[in-house]
Protein backbone atom coordinates (compact mmCIF):
# COMPACT_ATOMS: atom_id res chain seq x y z
CA UNK A 1 0.00 0.00 0.00
CA UNK A 2 2.90 2.26 1.40
CA UNK A 3 4.38 1.44 -1.92
CA UNK A 4 1.52 2.63 -4.53
CA UNK A 5 1.10 5.46 -2.56
CA UNK A 6 4.71 6.30 -2.75
CA UNK A 7 4.17 5.60 -6.63
CA UNK A 8 0.99 8.11 -7.11
CA UNK A 9 3.30 10.78 -5.44
CA UNK A 10 5.47 10.70 -7.92
CA UNK A 11 3.31 10.29 -10.46
CA UNK A 12 1.60 13.23 -9.32
CA UNK A 13 4.70 15.37 -8.68
CA UNK A 14 4.92 14.58 -11.99
CA UNK A 15 2.22 15.66 -13.60
CA UNK A 16 2.69 18.93 -11.55
CA UNK A 17 6.39 19.47 -13.19
CA UNK A 18 4.48 18.95 -16.75
CA UNK A 19 2.03 21.58 -16.15
CA UNK A 20 4.40 24.13 -14.56
CA UNK A 21 6.83 22.95 -17.47
CA UNK A 22 4.39 23.23 -20.00
CA UNK A 23 3.41 26.80 -18.27
CA UNK A 24 6.62 28.53 -18.18
CA UNK A 25 8.36 26.93 -21.44
CA UNK A 26 8.96 29.60 -23.85
CA UNK A 27 7.45 29.22 -27.28
CA UNK A 28 9.26 27.11 -29.48
CA UNK A 29 10.06 28.50 -32.66
CA UNK A 30 8.71 27.03 -36.18
CA UNK A 31 5.29 27.16 -34.74
CA UNK A 32 5.46 23.17 -33.97
CA UNK A 33 5.14 23.57 -30.17
CA UNK A 34 2.89 26.58 -28.43
CA UNK A 35 2.51 26.02 -24.52
CA UNK A 36 -0.37 28.64 -24.65
CA UNK A 37 -2.36 25.59 -26.56
CA UNK A 38 -0.22 23.02 -25.24
CA UNK A 39 -3.13 22.14 -22.70
CA UNK A 40 -6.72 23.00 -24.04
CA UNK A 41 -10.04 21.62 -23.24
CA UNK A 42 -11.98 20.14 -26.14
CA UNK A 43 -15.15 21.16 -27.43
CA UNK A 44 -14.00 24.63 -25.46
CA UNK A 45 -15.93 27.62 -26.75
CA UNK A 46 -16.28 31.14 -25.50
CA UNK A 47 -16.59 31.00 -21.31
CA UNK A 48 -17.88 34.14 -19.11
CA UNK A 49 -20.00 31.91 -17.24
CA UNK A 50 -21.31 34.59 -14.38
CA UNK A 51 -19.99 37.48 -16.83
CA UNK A 52 -22.54 40.10 -18.38
CA UNK A 53 -20.81 39.86 -21.76
CA UNK A 54 -22.13 37.46 -23.95
CA UNK A 55 -21.12 33.96 -24.18
CA UNK A 56 -20.90 32.63 -27.77
CA UNK A 57 -23.69 29.73 -28.15
CA UNK A 58 -22.57 26.79 -30.77
CA UNK A 59 -25.60 26.08 -32.48
CA UNK A 60 -25.98 23.57 -34.93
CA UNK A 61 -24.40 23.89 -38.28
CA UNK A 62 -25.74 21.95 -40.81
CA UNK A 63 -23.16 20.34 -42.96
CA UNK A 64 -23.94 17.86 -45.94
CA UNK A 65 -19.97 17.44 -46.79
CA UNK A 66 -17.86 15.98 -44.22
CA UNK A 67 -15.85 18.22 -41.85
CA UNK A 68 -12.65 16.81 -41.04
CA UNK A 69 -12.55 16.21 -36.94
CA UNK A 70 -11.29 18.75 -34.86
CA UNK A 71 -7.84 18.03 -33.11
CA UNK A 72 -8.26 18.24 -29.79
CA UNK A 73 -6.30 20.74 -27.57
CA UNK A 74 -6.30 22.46 -24.17
CA UNK A 75 -5.59 25.65 -23.01
CA UNK A 76 -4.83 26.49 -19.35
CA UNK A 77 -4.22 29.79 -19.43
CA UNK A 78 -7.26 31.19 -21.35
CA UNK A 79 -10.49 29.62 -23.33
CA UNK A 80 -10.59 29.32 -27.49
CA UNK A 81 -12.34 27.41 -29.86
CA UNK A 82 -10.76 23.89 -30.53
CA UNK A 83 -8.39 24.36 -33.64
CA UNK A 84 -9.97 23.35 -36.66
CA UNK A 85 -7.47 22.29 -39.62
CA UNK A 86 -7.06 23.10 -42.57
CA UNK A 87 -9.72 20.47 -45.30
CA UNK A 88 -6.29 20.60 -47.43
CA UNK A 89 -2.59 19.92 -47.38
CA UNK A 90 -1.36 23.48 -46.46
CA UNK A 91 1.85 22.74 -48.53
CA UNK A 92 -0.11 22.82 -51.45
CA UNK A 93 -0.70 26.55 -50.45
CA UNK A 94 2.77 27.78 -49.41
CA UNK A 95 6.17 28.31 -51.68
CA UNK A 96 9.74 28.98 -50.68
CA UNK A 97 10.72 32.52 -50.12
CA UNK A 98 13.72 34.01 -48.28
CA UNK A 99 13.55 34.69 -44.65
CA UNK A 100 13.10 38.61 -44.15
CA UNK A 101 15.18 40.96 -42.46
CA UNK A 102 15.00 42.43 -38.75
CA UNK A 103 12.06 44.63 -38.12
CA UNK A 104 14.59 46.63 -36.27
CA UNK A 105 14.38 49.48 -34.74
CA UNK A 106 11.27 48.72 -34.63
CA UNK A 107 10.17 46.90 -31.58
CA UNK A 108 7.42 45.19 -33.09
CA UNK A 109 7.31 42.81 -35.65
CA UNK A 110 5.11 42.31 -38.45
CA UNK A 111 3.25 40.41 -41.08
CA UNK A 112 1.70 41.94 -44.04
CA UNK A 113 -0.46 40.54 -47.27
CA UNK A 114 -2.59 42.34 -49.61
CA UNK A 115 -6.46 41.57 -50.59
CA UNK A 116 -8.15 41.69 -53.71
CA UNK A 117 -12.07 43.29 -52.70
CA UNK A 118 -14.52 40.00 -52.38
CA UNK A 119 -18.35 39.68 -52.40
CA UNK A 120 -21.00 42.41 -51.29
CA UNK A 121 -23.94 41.17 -49.16
CA UNK A 122 -26.55 42.90 -47.01
CA UNK A 123 -25.18 40.11 -44.15
CA UNK A 124 -23.10 40.72 -41.17
CA UNK A 125 -22.68 37.03 -38.88
CA UNK A 126 -21.49 39.06 -35.53
CA UNK A 127 -24.07 41.85 -35.30
CA UNK A 128 -26.73 39.94 -37.50
CA UNK A 129 -26.16 36.16 -37.30
CA UNK A 130 -28.02 33.69 -39.09
CA UNK A 131 -30.45 37.00 -40.43
CA UNK A 132 -29.21 37.50 -43.83
CA UNK A 133 -29.95 40.52 -45.60
CA UNK A 134 -30.15 42.58 -41.83
CA UNK A 135 -27.65 44.46 -42.35
CA UNK A 136 -26.36 47.41 -44.09
CA UNK A 137 -24.49 46.65 -47.11
CA UNK A 138 -21.07 45.14 -46.67
CA UNK A 139 -17.58 44.95 -48.62
CA UNK A 140 -16.33 41.71 -47.58
CA UNK A 141 -13.07 40.57 -47.88
CA UNK A 142 -10.77 37.40 -47.33
CA UNK A 143 -13.55 33.87 -47.10
CA UNK A 144 -15.39 34.16 -50.16
CA UNK A 145 -18.08 32.65 -48.24
CA UNK A 146 -18.53 34.17 -45.46
CA UNK A 147 -22.05 35.69 -45.04
CA UNK A 148 -24.55 36.08 -42.10
CA UNK A 149 -24.76 32.06 -41.51
CA UNK A 150 -20.82 32.10 -40.95
CA UNK A 151 -19.80 30.48 -37.90
CA UNK A 152 -15.87 29.69 -37.05
CA UNK A 153 -16.27 26.06 -37.98
CA UNK A 154 -18.15 26.99 -41.25
CA UNK A 155 -14.96 29.58 -41.95
CA UNK A 156 -12.77 26.95 -41.18
CA UNK A 157 -13.58 24.83 -43.40
CA UNK A 158 -15.28 26.18 -46.15
CA UNK A 159 -14.70 29.19 -48.77
CA UNK A 160 -11.68 30.51 -51.07
CA UNK A 161 -9.62 33.40 -50.12
CA UNK A 162 -8.89 36.78 -51.53
CA UNK A 163 -6.01 37.57 -49.21
CA UNK A 164 -3.86 35.75 -50.91
CA UNK A 165 -4.55 31.81 -49.84
CA UNK A 166 -7.35 29.95 -48.05
CA UNK A 167 -4.52 29.39 -45.53
CA UNK A 168 -6.15 32.64 -44.13
CA UNK A 169 -9.96 32.26 -44.21
CA UNK A 170 -10.68 35.16 -41.95
CA UNK A 171 -13.43 37.73 -42.93
CA UNK A 172 -12.96 40.88 -42.85
CA UNK A 173 -15.84 43.83 -43.66
CA UNK A 174 -16.45 47.10 -43.93
CA UNK A 175 -19.72 49.22 -45.03
CA UNK A 176 -19.41 49.58 -48.83
CA UNK A 177 -18.73 52.40 -50.44
CA UNK A 178 -21.49 54.06 -52.84
CA UNK A 179 -21.15 56.79 -55.32
CA UNK A 180 -23.92 58.51 -54.77
CA UNK A 181 -25.01 57.15 -58.49
CA UNK A 182 -26.45 54.19 -57.91
CA UNK A 183 -23.05 52.20 -57.62
CA UNK A 184 -20.59 50.48 -55.64
CA UNK A 185 -17.28 51.46 -55.30
CA UNK A 186 -14.81 48.69 -55.06
CA UNK A 187 -11.62 49.25 -53.61
CA UNK A 188 -8.58 48.26 -55.82
CA UNK A 189 -6.82 46.64 -52.80
CA UNK A 190 -7.07 45.90 -49.35
CA UNK A 191 -3.42 46.47 -47.01
CA UNK A 192 -3.77 44.02 -43.91
CA UNK A 193 -0.67 44.38 -41.26
CA UNK A 194 -0.78 42.61 -38.05
CA UNK A 195 1.75 43.55 -35.57
CA UNK A 196 2.79 42.56 -31.83
CA UNK A 197 6.04 42.70 -29.63
CA UNK A 198 7.78 39.24 -29.58
CA UNK A 199 6.69 36.93 -26.56
CA UNK A 200 10.38 37.55 -25.15
CA UNK A 201 10.22 40.76 -25.00
CA UNK A 202 9.55 42.10 -21.11
CA UNK A 203 7.11 44.27 -22.13
CA UNK A 204 5.05 40.97 -22.97
CA UNK A 205 4.43 40.34 -19.54
CA UNK A 206 2.96 41.29 -16.61
CA UNK A 207 5.02 39.12 -14.52
CA UNK A 208 8.70 39.93 -15.89
CA UNK A 209 9.43 42.50 -13.79
CA UNK A 210 9.36 45.16 -16.37
CA UNK A 211 7.22 48.07 -14.89
CA UNK A 212 6.26 49.26 -18.20
CA UNK A 213 4.44 45.99 -19.47
CA UNK A 214 1.73 46.29 -21.86
CA UNK A 215 0.03 42.81 -20.93
CA UNK A 216 0.59 39.27 -21.48
CA UNK A 217 1.49 38.49 -25.37
CA UNK A 218 -0.34 35.55 -27.01
CA UNK A 219 -1.63 34.54 -30.49
CA UNK A 220 -4.79 34.97 -32.02
CA UNK A 221 -7.18 32.98 -30.14
CA UNK A 222 -8.91 30.40 -32.00
CA UNK A 223 -12.90 32.11 -32.97
CA UNK A 224 -12.13 35.16 -31.76
CA UNK A 225 -14.34 37.93 -33.73
CA UNK A 226 -14.83 41.73 -32.70
CA UNK A 227 -16.51 45.10 -34.58
CA UNK A 228 -14.31 48.61 -34.44
CA UNK A 229 -14.57 52.19 -35.00
CA UNK A 230 -17.75 53.74 -35.48
CA UNK A 231 -20.00 52.42 -32.82
CA UNK A 232 -23.17 51.74 -34.50
CA UNK A 233 -24.92 50.74 -31.80
CA UNK A 234 -23.80 53.55 -29.45
CA UNK A 235 -23.11 56.22 -31.99
CA UNK A 236 -22.60 59.33 -29.97
CA UNK A 237 -19.78 57.01 -28.29
CA UNK A 238 -16.26 58.48 -29.60
CA UNK A 239 -14.94 56.13 -32.65
CA UNK A 240 -12.26 53.17 -31.46
CA UNK A 241 -9.76 52.24 -34.04
CA UNK A 242 -7.42 55.67 -34.61
CA UNK A 243 -9.22 55.78 -38.03
CA UNK A 244 -9.29 58.22 -40.66
CA UNK A 245 -8.51 58.97 -44.65
CA UNK A 246 -5.78 59.52 -46.54
CA UNK A 247 -5.16 60.35 -50.21
CA UNK A 248 -2.07 58.83 -52.18
CA UNK A 249 -0.86 59.29 -55.93
CA UNK A 250 -0.22 62.30 -58.58
CA UNK A 251 -1.75 65.63 -57.16
CA UNK A 252 -2.71 63.50 -53.99
CA UNK A 253 -2.13 65.48 -50.46
CA UNK A 254 -1.77 62.74 -47.96
CA UNK A 255 -3.33 63.44 -44.39
CA UNK A 256 -4.89 62.02 -41.72
CA UNK A 257 -8.52 62.97 -42.84
CA UNK A 258 -11.50 63.01 -40.38
CA UNK A 259 -13.89 62.15 -42.69
CA UNK A 260 -14.54 61.70 -46.86
CA UNK A 261 -15.40 65.29 -47.72
CA UNK A 262 -12.04 66.55 -45.88
CA UNK A 263 -10.15 63.61 -48.12
CA UNK A 264 -11.70 64.38 -51.45
CA UNK A 265 -10.65 68.05 -51.25
CA UNK A 266 -7.10 66.62 -51.58
CA UNK A 267 -8.10 63.98 -54.05
CA UNK A 268 -8.07 64.50 -57.84
CA UNK A 269 -9.31 62.09 -60.01
CA UNK A 270 -6.98 59.19 -60.83
CA UNK A 271 -5.40 59.53 -57.04
CA UNK A 272 -6.19 56.83 -54.75
CA UNK A 273 -8.90 57.66 -51.44
CA UNK A 274 -7.37 55.39 -48.46
CA UNK A 275 -9.93 54.69 -45.22
CA UNK A 276 -7.32 53.18 -42.79
CA UNK A 277 -8.58 51.65 -39.21
CA UNK A 278 -6.75 49.70 -36.62
CA UNK A 279 -8.40 46.67 -34.95
CA UNK A 280 -8.13 46.26 -30.80
CA UNK A 281 -4.95 44.47 -29.57
CA UNK A 282 -5.91 44.11 -26.18
CA UNK A 283 -8.15 40.71 -25.02
CA UNK A 284 -10.30 39.70 -21.71
CA UNK A 285 -8.84 36.33 -21.74
CA UNK A 286 -12.90 35.37 -21.35
CA UNK A 287 -14.89 36.27 -23.93
CA UNK A 288 -14.92 35.71 -27.95
CA UNK A 289 -17.34 37.89 -28.76
CA UNK A 290 -19.45 40.15 -26.10
CA UNK A 291 -23.13 41.40 -26.41
CA UNK A 292 -21.62 44.75 -28.07
CA UNK A 293 -18.94 42.77 -30.30
CA UNK A 294 -16.42 45.31 -28.69
CA UNK A 295 -16.22 44.72 -24.55
CA UNK A 296 -14.44 41.81 -25.03
CA UNK A 297 -11.62 43.48 -26.71
CA UNK A 298 -9.85 47.09 -26.05
CA UNK A 299 -6.97 49.30 -27.20
CA UNK A 300 -3.91 49.74 -25.12
CA UNK A 301 -3.47 53.84 -24.19
CA UNK A 302 -0.73 55.72 -22.34
CA UNK A 303 -3.53 57.13 -19.81
CA UNK A 304 -2.09 58.50 -16.79
CA UNK A 305 0.68 56.29 -16.52
CA UNK A 306 2.76 57.52 -19.55
CA UNK A 307 3.81 54.25 -21.46
CA UNK A 308 1.28 51.97 -23.72
CA UNK A 309 -0.40 49.42 -21.72
CA UNK A 310 -3.69 47.61 -22.02
CA UNK A 311 -6.44 47.74 -19.14
CA UNK A 312 -6.32 45.77 -16.90
CA UNK A 313 -9.52 44.48 -17.72
CA UNK A 314 -7.88 43.02 -21.07
CA UNK A 315 -4.42 41.95 -20.14
CA UNK A 316 -3.46 39.96 -23.36
CA UNK A 317 -1.59 41.62 -26.15
CA UNK A 318 -2.62 39.55 -29.09
CA UNK A 319 -1.38 40.49 -32.62
CA UNK A 320 -3.19 43.89 -34.11
CA UNK A 321 -4.11 44.79 -37.29
CA UNK A 322 -4.26 47.78 -39.42
CA UNK A 323 -6.43 47.45 -42.18
CA UNK A 324 -6.39 50.08 -45.67
CA UNK A 325 -8.81 50.07 -48.10
CA UNK A 326 -7.87 52.00 -51.20
CA UNK A 327 -10.45 52.94 -53.95
CA UNK A 328 -9.51 54.61 -57.47
CA UNK A 329 -10.73 58.25 -57.15
CA UNK A 330 -13.33 59.31 -60.08
CA UNK A 331 -15.59 62.20 -61.52
CA UNK A 332 -18.12 61.26 -59.11
CA UNK A 333 -16.35 61.99 -55.86
CA UNK A 334 -17.11 65.68 -54.98
CA UNK A 335 -13.88 67.08 -54.08
CA UNK A 336 -15.31 71.08 -53.34
CA UNK A 337 -14.94 70.09 -49.68
CA UNK A 338 -18.38 71.04 -48.93
CA UNK A 339 -21.33 68.43 -47.89
CA UNK A 340 -25.32 69.19 -47.15
CA UNK A 341 -26.97 66.23 -46.06
CA UNK A 342 -29.48 65.36 -49.22
CA UNK A 343 -28.24 67.62 -51.54
CA UNK A 344 -24.42 66.83 -52.35
CA UNK A 345 -24.13 63.91 -54.75
CA UNK A 346 -20.73 62.17 -53.26
CA UNK A 347 -19.17 58.59 -51.98
CA UNK A 348 -20.68 57.50 -48.87
CA UNK A 349 -20.21 54.55 -46.77
CA UNK A 350 -23.40 52.27 -46.83
CA UNK A 351 -23.41 52.86 -42.75
CA UNK A 352 -24.05 56.75 -43.60
CA UNK A 353 -27.02 56.64 -45.43
CA UNK A 354 -29.75 54.42 -43.93
CA UNK A 355 -32.99 54.43 -44.42
CA UNK A 356 -35.18 56.00 -41.34
CA UNK A 357 -31.87 57.77 -39.95
CA UNK A 358 -30.45 61.31 -41.04
CA UNK A 359 -27.86 61.27 -43.37
CA UNK A 360 -24.36 61.48 -41.57
CA UNK A 361 -21.24 63.26 -43.00
CA UNK A 362 -19.72 60.95 -45.48
CA UNK A 363 -16.97 58.54 -44.02
CA UNK A 364 -18.44 59.36 -39.82
CA UNK A 365 -19.87 56.03 -40.15
CA UNK A 366 -16.89 54.26 -40.93
CA UNK A 367 -15.91 50.72 -38.92
CA UNK A 368 -14.81 47.22 -39.86
CA UNK A 369 -15.26 43.73 -38.26
CA UNK A 370 -12.96 40.47 -38.25
CA UNK A 371 -14.11 36.92 -37.70
CA UNK A 372 -10.72 35.40 -37.34
CA UNK A 373 -10.46 31.51 -39.38
CA UNK A 374 -6.47 31.19 -40.12
CA UNK A 375 -4.99 27.49 -40.10
CA UNK A 376 -3.40 26.87 -36.79
CA UNK A 377 -0.68 25.78 -38.21
CA UNK A 378 0.22 28.68 -40.48
CA UNK A 379 -0.93 31.26 -38.08
CA UNK A 380 2.09 30.01 -36.16
CA UNK A 381 4.24 30.71 -38.20
CA UNK A 382 3.78 33.84 -39.10
CA UNK A 383 3.47 34.53 -34.71
CA UNK A 384 6.49 32.48 -34.50
CA UNK A 385 8.15 33.92 -36.79
CA UNK A 386 7.44 37.64 -38.14
CA UNK A 387 6.01 38.77 -34.37
CA UNK A 388 8.40 36.67 -31.85
CA UNK A 389 11.40 37.02 -34.10
CA UNK A 390 10.63 40.86 -34.33
CA UNK A 391 10.59 40.13 -38.02
CA UNK A 392 9.68 42.50 -40.96
CA UNK A 393 7.77 40.10 -43.66
CA UNK A 394 5.47 41.49 -46.33
CA UNK A 395 3.64 39.79 -49.32
CA UNK A 396 2.64 36.71 -47.02
CA UNK A 397 6.13 35.96 -46.14
CA UNK A 398 5.69 33.68 -42.94
CA UNK A 399 9.56 34.58 -41.47
CA UNK A 400 10.67 30.65 -41.59
CA UNK A 401 11.69 29.95 -45.14
CA UNK A 402 8.09 29.87 -46.57
CA UNK A 403 5.20 32.15 -47.74
CA UNK A 404 1.66 32.02 -48.58
CA UNK A 405 0.63 31.27 -52.43
CA UNK A 406 -0.93 33.72 -54.13
CA UNK A 407 -4.09 32.74 -55.72
CA UNK A 408 -4.47 32.86 -59.64
CA UNK A 409 -6.50 36.07 -60.84
CA UNK A 410 -4.86 38.43 -57.85
CA UNK A 411 -5.22 42.17 -59.79
CA UNK A 412 -4.07 45.73 -58.89
CA UNK A 413 -7.15 47.32 -59.87
CA UNK A 414 -10.69 46.35 -58.93
CA UNK A 415 -12.80 44.04 -61.87
CA UNK A 416 -15.34 45.66 -62.00
CA UNK A 417 -14.72 49.19 -60.15
CA UNK A 418 -18.48 49.17 -60.55
CA UNK A 419 -21.42 47.47 -59.28
CA UNK A 420 -24.83 48.45 -59.28
CA UNK A 421 -26.68 49.14 -56.12
CA UNK A 422 -29.62 46.62 -56.43
CA UNK A 423 -33.14 47.94 -54.47
CA UNK A 424 -35.16 46.11 -53.08
CA UNK A 425 -36.89 43.83 -54.04
CA UNK B 1 17.84 81.82 -40.45
CA UNK B 2 19.41 78.76 -39.23
CA UNK B 3 17.42 79.21 -36.17
CA UNK B 4 14.16 79.97 -38.34
CA UNK B 5 14.41 76.31 -39.58
CA UNK B 6 15.27 74.50 -36.66
CA UNK B 7 12.28 76.73 -35.24
CA UNK B 8 10.33 74.74 -38.53
CA UNK B 9 11.73 71.45 -37.77
CA UNK B 10 10.30 71.70 -34.57
CA UNK B 11 6.05 72.91 -35.71
CA UNK B 12 3.48 70.67 -35.14
CA UNK B 13 2.94 69.77 -38.44
CA UNK B 14 6.77 67.52 -38.53
CA UNK B 15 5.39 64.71 -36.12
CA UNK B 16 2.09 64.38 -38.37
CA UNK B 17 4.32 64.59 -41.81
CA UNK B 18 6.82 61.94 -40.87
CA UNK B 19 4.45 59.98 -39.64
CA UNK B 20 2.50 60.08 -43.04
CA UNK B 21 5.88 59.50 -44.90
CA UNK B 22 6.52 56.60 -42.15
CA UNK B 23 2.93 55.11 -43.29
CA UNK B 24 3.31 55.62 -46.95
CA UNK B 25 6.75 54.33 -47.36
CA UNK B 26 5.74 51.67 -45.05
CA UNK B 27 2.96 51.09 -47.78
CA UNK B 28 4.76 51.06 -50.73
CA UNK B 29 7.33 48.65 -49.29
CA UNK B 30 4.43 46.53 -48.87
CA UNK B 31 3.16 47.03 -52.96
CA UNK B 32 6.98 46.43 -53.97
CA UNK B 33 7.45 43.20 -52.20
CA UNK B 34 3.87 41.73 -53.69
CA UNK B 35 4.92 42.86 -56.98
CA UNK B 36 7.79 40.73 -56.20
CA UNK B 37 6.05 37.78 -55.09
CA UNK B 38 6.81 34.98 -57.21
CA UNK B 39 3.29 34.41 -58.82
CA UNK B 40 3.36 37.35 -60.23
CA UNK B 41 6.30 37.30 -61.72
CA UNK B 42 5.45 36.33 -65.65
CA UNK B 43 5.98 32.94 -66.83
CA UNK B 44 7.82 31.98 -63.95
CA UNK B 45 5.66 31.87 -60.28
CA UNK B 46 3.27 28.90 -61.42
CA UNK B 47 4.77 26.77 -58.19
CA UNK B 48 3.81 29.78 -56.34
CA UNK B 49 0.54 30.82 -58.24
CA UNK B 50 -2.58 29.04 -55.77
CA UNK B 51 -6.11 28.32 -57.50
CA UNK B 52 -8.17 30.55 -59.33
CA UNK B 53 -10.79 32.20 -57.25
CA UNK B 54 -14.87 32.80 -57.80
CA UNK B 55 -15.85 35.88 -55.93
CA UNK B 56 -19.42 37.24 -57.31
CA UNK B 57 -19.79 40.64 -57.98
CA UNK B 58 -23.91 40.22 -58.27
CA UNK B 59 -25.52 41.34 -55.02
CA UNK B 60 -28.62 39.31 -53.62
CA UNK B 61 -31.29 42.10 -53.53
CA UNK B 62 -32.16 43.10 -49.67
CA UNK B 63 -35.43 41.82 -49.07
CA UNK B 64 -37.84 44.44 -48.60
CA UNK B 65 -39.14 45.83 -45.10
CA UNK B 66 -35.11 45.44 -44.33
CA UNK B 67 -33.48 48.65 -43.80
CA UNK B 68 -30.01 47.57 -42.18
CA UNK B 69 -30.93 50.02 -39.49
CA UNK B 70 -28.32 49.04 -36.62
CA UNK B 71 -29.83 50.68 -34.28
CA UNK B 72 -31.37 48.34 -32.25
CA UNK B 73 -29.28 46.50 -30.40
CA UNK B 74 -28.74 42.75 -31.06
CA UNK B 75 -30.13 39.91 -29.14
CA UNK B 76 -26.62 38.51 -26.93
CA UNK B 77 -28.37 35.01 -27.10
CA UNK B 78 -28.83 35.00 -31.10
CA UNK B 79 -24.75 34.91 -31.17
CA UNK B 80 -23.25 31.56 -32.19
CA UNK B 81 -20.01 30.18 -33.39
Amino acid sequence: MSGDFSAFKAMAAGISALVLVTALAPTVSGGSFDPMRALKTKGGKGPGSGSTTTDPTPTPTPTPTPTPTPTPSTNLLYPEMDIIPSSFDINTELTTAPVPASALPDVVGAFRFICNPGHLAYDDPIVYPGQPGRSHLHQFYGNTGANADSTYESLRTTGQSTCMSPLNRSAYWMPAMLDGRGNVVRPDYIAIYYKRRPQSDPKCSLTSGDPKAEGNCIPLPNGLRFVFGHNMLNPTAPPTGSLYFDCQGSGAVPGHYADIVAAAKNCPVGAKLGAIIKAPACWDGKNLDSADHRSHVSYAGYGTWGYLKCPSTHPYVIPGFTLQAWYTVDESLDRSGIWEAGKTKTWTLSSDVMEGMAPKRPGTTFHADWFGAWDNNVMSMWTDNCINKLLNCSAGVLGNGKMLKQFSGFSWTANPRLVPVPSAS
Amino acid sequence: MAWAASIGACSPSAPVDQELQKEEAERQALIEAMEHHPALQNGTGDEATGKAINVPTTIRPKPKGNDGHQGHAPDPHSNHM
